[in-house]
């Protein structure tokens, strides 16, 4: 059956309503893109809901900047697609929580082979053998730890941006980073590759 | 001071403690010391990776869905303009434009007729054509923009007269389609 919407054709503005600089969505994706996509994956089971929930959160994001609703400055910008990622993969998690049935055993089966099945992170060709590795050990440790590791590693936040994301003081967002690093730590010793 | 430097047990005067109090204390220090080091050291692992590059699809998906709440953002303006000079100037041609209407459904006899009442609306599709490429979502239809010319008509009708509006709309319409 085929549903349809309506509404109105418009050619999107090329600037803003402030007369400001042209806002270049495109680079913009290009630059922070990679980074929360990797966030992303680290807060859902698979990559696919990984993927709309970056899609949904861009889409929250231009909304809120164009439409003025967004009072911060365009270095904001990355801090509130991370919230709004985390926010998202929150809803969805619940959602997934609800439902125990057979299938839903079956389908976290073939979750778990999708979500270890697409790369988080790139390297340069010499480092490529540590790579899996890497992101095996970071797959390992709790995901409250590898969160803080992915957002001031990859994502270049702050400790106080981190815990303005996360909602969570300042503190335990640090002492987050320095447990996840010595469980890192511990798990290489158990699990050592060659460096 | 340097970091390092500071966690050196060679640093601690061996005059001012106990000699056994100093040793542990040292050997504390040495350990904390290698763990400090061990951590650098994983965090200079891990800054050796950087996020994996999207995909050429995830890419473009992302880009059409921006565009896309672009000129959804761009069309709430047209109704609802922010600068209120537009929003007044646009308050007054609708006020013209419902006067026109309200005297057009003026009959020969001189009543004005509930002619909205009985008003029929005709639309015949002009053109249409695709101008996005498949939308999808995960769990979703894939969804496909096109642009529709329309020509709407409007027929009013009363006991002696008929008037016919023709008016040309361009929509831009969404829809769902399956896949086989």
């Amino acid at each position: 059956m085929k549903s349809m919407n309506h509404h109105h054709q418009q050619s999107p503005p090329d600037h803003d309503d402030l007369g400001q600089e042209p806002i270049n969505w495109t680079t913009w994706l290009n630059d922070n893109g990679p980074k929360l996509l990797l966030y992303a994956r680290q807060q859902c089971r698979r990559d696919s809901d990984a993927e709309d929930i970056l899609q949904e959160a861009l889409v929250q994001l231009v909304r809120a900047v164009e439409s003025g609703d967004f009072r911060g400055q365009p270095a904001q910008w990355v801090s509130y697609a991370y919230t709004a990622i985390r926010h998202r993969s929150m809803d969805r998690g619940r959602h997934h929580d609800v439902r125990k049935n057979y299938e839903e055993k079956l389908q976290t089966i073939m979750e778990e082979e999708d979500h270890n099945s697409m790369p988080w992170l790139s390297c340069a060709a010499d480092d490529e053998y540590l790579r899996d590795g890497v992101e095996k050990l970071l797959k390992q440790i709790p995901a409250e730890f590898s969160e803080v590791i992915v957002l001031k590693i990859w994502g270049e936040r702050t400790f106080q941006q981190i815990a303005d994301i996360l909602g969570a003081p300042l503190a335990t967002v640090s002492s987050r980073y320095r447990y996840g690093l010595q469980a890192l730590r511990k798990l290489l010793e158990n699990n050592p590759i060659e460096l | 001071m340097d970091p390092e430097e500071a966690i050196t047990p060679s640093n601690i005067s061996a005059t001012a403690l106990p000699a056994e109090l100093n040793s542990r204390l040292a050997a504390a220090m040495t350990a904390a010391s290698n763990e400090v080091r061990s951590t650098i050291q994983i965090e200079q692992l891990l800054k050796r990776f950087s996020p994996a590059t999207m995909s050429l699809s995830t890419q473009i998906r992302n880009q059409q869905a921006i565009k896309q709440a672009r000129s959804k953002k761009a069309s709430r303006h047209a109704f609802f303009p922010r600068n209120w000079t537009t929003g007044l100037a646009a308050l007054l041609c609708v006020s013209i434009l419902s006067t026109a209407i309200i005297s057009m459904s003026q009959f020969k006899d001189g009543t004005t007729s509930a002619a909205f009442e009985n008003s029929l609306v005709s639309r015949n599709v002009i053109e249409s054509k695709p101008v996005q490429d498949l939308q999808w979502k995960h769990g979703e239809s894939p969804q496909r923009s096109y642009e529709v010319l329309y020509e709407d008509s409007f027929v009013i009708k009363n006991d002696n007269t008929t008037i016919i509006i023709t008016v040309p709309n361009k929509t831009r319409v969404s829809i769902e389609e399956s896949v086989l």
